[in-house]
């Protein structure tokens, strides 16, 4: 009985050591302190603040205004570009809403440095840089608020350095929010799906309203969105892909166990990534 | 005594030494001297070398008094040269390929060495290089257009949905996702 009782009080001290051992690896990394606090308020940010502003978008050449407002808390904002042909082009966004990811977790794949900004629509900013450390994601400089975190700047870059998109405000207003938010747990509405062959880092999961022709795969910065759907009888196997700003559009089509099908990948990454991603889902995920 | 006399001057006077003991001797007298002069070690006078040296030379002589055969073995290498460098050309199926930068010289395949020959000179004409009938070659992507076509298309229906529903998955740590309205229309 003794015996028995020491077996499972040394289970008990070595489950308790891997456990801690595995958190403080979570916690303990090498990034900065500041550059941890600001991952996190970039995160909070929509929770904690209502913001109004104008801002300019450059991408593949266009540019436009866009005025945003956004109330703190709620999941949907408003859109308007200023300068549209039409009378009236009013969109809704969604505010970030993704799972948590620490700098930890970050800087595995991005090799990330905060130094001071520029000052944005007249604010005072810190400026994060996001550079990628392989080629299957692209690189982000951000000018984020000092007082909110929220990013006033940002501008993407191809795998070989390249400016693909542009975001800067121009004028912003920005309000906090008074109470205190309990905000959704993201993370328990994400179910991730084990597919062998995605990018090193890149998760995929269902999402809400899509389940049935999409899967979501992000490392938590870099988004695509992978559609599947069935391949037109007069159109063989192939690929082909165009880029627009930060955004890439890539379509392959095959025949898979004799069904043809076309996989669509669309989102904020690098074509090798896009490659990789439409040839990993081409096996039916398994939950 | 001094060096200077060639194999034939060597050979003409051990010639002469052959048929006249007096000469011999007189011979090796005068080599004992030389060798006295140059301060090298006076050789034994017993040990009589001229006999030797003057069978070597004719032997040495006999090998190559045929001038034909030197002749036939220069022409025989400078053949072999020449028509294993031909061979070589021959044998080449990959086209060489050539320098197409302004101003820099050509290099033409075929103007390597030649055989040679009275006949007006020829530049070996570039080869066709013809592809087993066997092999088919067929582009697996040459519906590349149509597939950017496509995927410029997806770009325009879909764009809604990844933005959209990307929030779900990353911070998205930008201003903003928008849809442009040139790309809605």
């Amino acid at each position: 009985m003794n015996q028995l009782r020491c077996a499972f009080f040394s289970i008990a001290i070595a489950t308790a050591v891997v456990l801690s051992s595995r958190a403080n690896a979570q916690d303990k990394c090498d990034v900065d302190q500041s550059i941890a606090r600001a991952i996190d308020q970039i995160q909070e940010s929509h929770q904690k603040f209502s913001y109004s502003g104008t801002f300019l978008k450059e991408s593949s050449g266009a540019r436009n205004f866009i005025s945003k407002s956004h109330v703190a808390g709620q999941d949907l904002g408003q859109l308007n570009y200023l300068n549209a042909p039409a009378a009236e082009e009013t969109q809704t966004f969604w505010a970030p809403r993704g799972p948590a990811v620490t700098a930890c977790e970050l800087s595995v794949f991005y090799s990330l440095h905060l130094k001071l900004g520029p000052k944005v629509a007249g604010r005072p900013t810190a400026s994060l840089h996001l550079r990628p450390r392989d080629g299957l994601r692209l690189g982000y400089r951000l000018a984020l608020d000092d007082v909110s975190g929220l990013v006033l700047k940002s501008e993407s870059f191809s795998e070989d350095g390249k400016l693909l998109e542009r975001h800067e405000y121009a004028s912003i207003t920005v309000t906090p929010r008074d109470d205190t938010i309990t905000a959704e747990s993201a993370t328990s509405l994400m179910q991730h799906l084990d597919i062998i062959g995605l990018p090193l880092g890149y998760k995929a999961s269902l999402a809400r309203g899509f389940e049935e022709k999409a899967l979501f795969v992000s490392d938590g910065i870099a988004a695509a969105t992978v559609v599947f759907e069935p391949l037109a009888d007069d159109l063989s196997a192939g690929e082909g892909a165009v880029r627009h700003g930060a955004t890439l559009t890539y379509s392959r089509g095959s025949v898979v166990s004799g069904t043809r099908i076309l996989v669509t990948v669309i989102g904020e990454v690098p074509l090798a990534a896009a490659r990789l991603i439409a040839e990993a889902v081409r096996v039916v995920p398994s939950r | 005594m001094d060096g200077e006399a060639n194999d034939l001057d060597m050979a003409r006077a051990l010639r002469g030494t052959a048929g006249s003991e007096e000469l011999r001797v007189y011979w090796r007298r005068q080599q004992l001297i030389r060798e006295a002069i140059v301060g090298q070690r006076v050789s034994a006078l017993e040990i009589d070398v001229s006999e030797a040296v003057r069978k070597t030379i004719l032997s040495e002589k006999r090998r190559y008094a045929n001038p034909l055969i030197s002749m036939a073995v220069a022409a025989s290498v400078t053949l072999a040269v020449v028509l294993g460098g031909q061979q070589a050309l021959l044998f080449n199926e990959t086209p060489i390929n050539s320098v197409t930068a302004p101003g820099a010289i050509v290099q033409v395949p075929g103007t390597g060495a030649v055989q040679a020959s009275f006949a007006e000179s020829q530049v070996m004409q570039p080869r066709t290089v013809t592809s087993p009938a066997s092999v088919t070659t067929v582009d697996p992507y040459s519906n590349r257009a149509s597939y950017n076509r496509l995927a410029d298309e997806r770009f325009k229906s879909l764009l809604q949905v990844h933005i959209t529903t990307a929030s779900a998955v990353s911070i998205m740590p930008l201003v903003s996702r928008s849809v442009d309205p040139a790309d809605s229309q």
